[in-house]
């Protein structure tokens, strides 16, 4: 299918790479289809683009490829919303408001999206806790991690 | 909306799982113990609103680049 993007131009993706959110995400609940795209330039930073509105593409990390200790609980009920029997099948993102200064960038490790990447179904989890901050400051994690290596453009 | 007083030890049911105790008062902040079954996902409002607000934000990113920096 055609994938409209307006940050990444138009590309053909497989179906199968669709991701459906039944209930949205909080402030986008309206768009229930989503892709992750994996763009070289942007990476660690992958993007959790509309398929419903090319104009919304939100910069997402995933949390364990650059925080050593992230940890969340998931629980059983959430899992079987999603579907998920194998936990290999589970990808965990946080999403990163990116401002014009590139530096102050942060994450949010409260809502941590949860995605079974076999069924293509995911949720934006809201979990209060002391030590998971809403703007979580990631930039010097993005930084570290580049210095280490690179591949190229895909989909996850 | 359906609002009801407590006072410090008293507590409400909601449906047949969860009970809210009120486990002190203290000028305008309230302490509140809750009982829910391990499932049941507790959050403050603002949590919900923030997140929404982040969302948004994140939509509205610069274009990005970290090849070469």
């Amino acid at each position: 299918m055609l994938i409209e993007t307006a940050r990444f131009g138009d590309f053909e993706l497989n179906e199968s790479k669709l991701i459906e959110f039944p209930s949205g995400i909080p402030g986008f609940e309206e768009l229930k289809s989503f892709i992750i795209l994996e763009i070289n330039e942007t990476k660690p930073l992958y993007w959790l683009q509309s398929t419903q509105n090319k104009h919304i593409s939100l910069p997402v990390i995933i949390p364990f490829e650059l925080l050593d200790d992230y940890y969340i609980e998931i629980r059983e009920n959430e899992l079987e919303g999603l579907h998920i029997k194998d936990k290999n099948d589970l990808l965990i993102l946080n999403v990163v408001v990116v401002p014009e200064k590139l530096p102050e960038m942060t994450a949010n490790l409260a809502a941590p999206i949860i995605v079974n990447l076999k069924d293509g179904l995911g949720k934006q989890l809201l979990i209060d806790a002391a030590e998971l901050p809403i703007k979580y400051p990631i930039y010097d994690a993005i930084i570290k991690k580049l210095q280490g290596g690179a591949s190229d453009v895909g989909a996850i | 909306m359906l609002v009801l007083s407590r006072k410090t030890g008293e507590a409400l049911a909601i449906g047949d799982d969860v009970i809210v105790e009120v486990v002190l008062i203290d000028g305008d902040r309230v302490r509140l113990g809750i009982h829910a079954p391990k499932d049941t996902r507790i959050f403050r409002r603002e949590l919900l609103e923030e997140t929404a607000i982040a969302n948004r934000s994140a939509a509205n990113a610069p274009k990005i680049s970290f090849e070469q920096e």
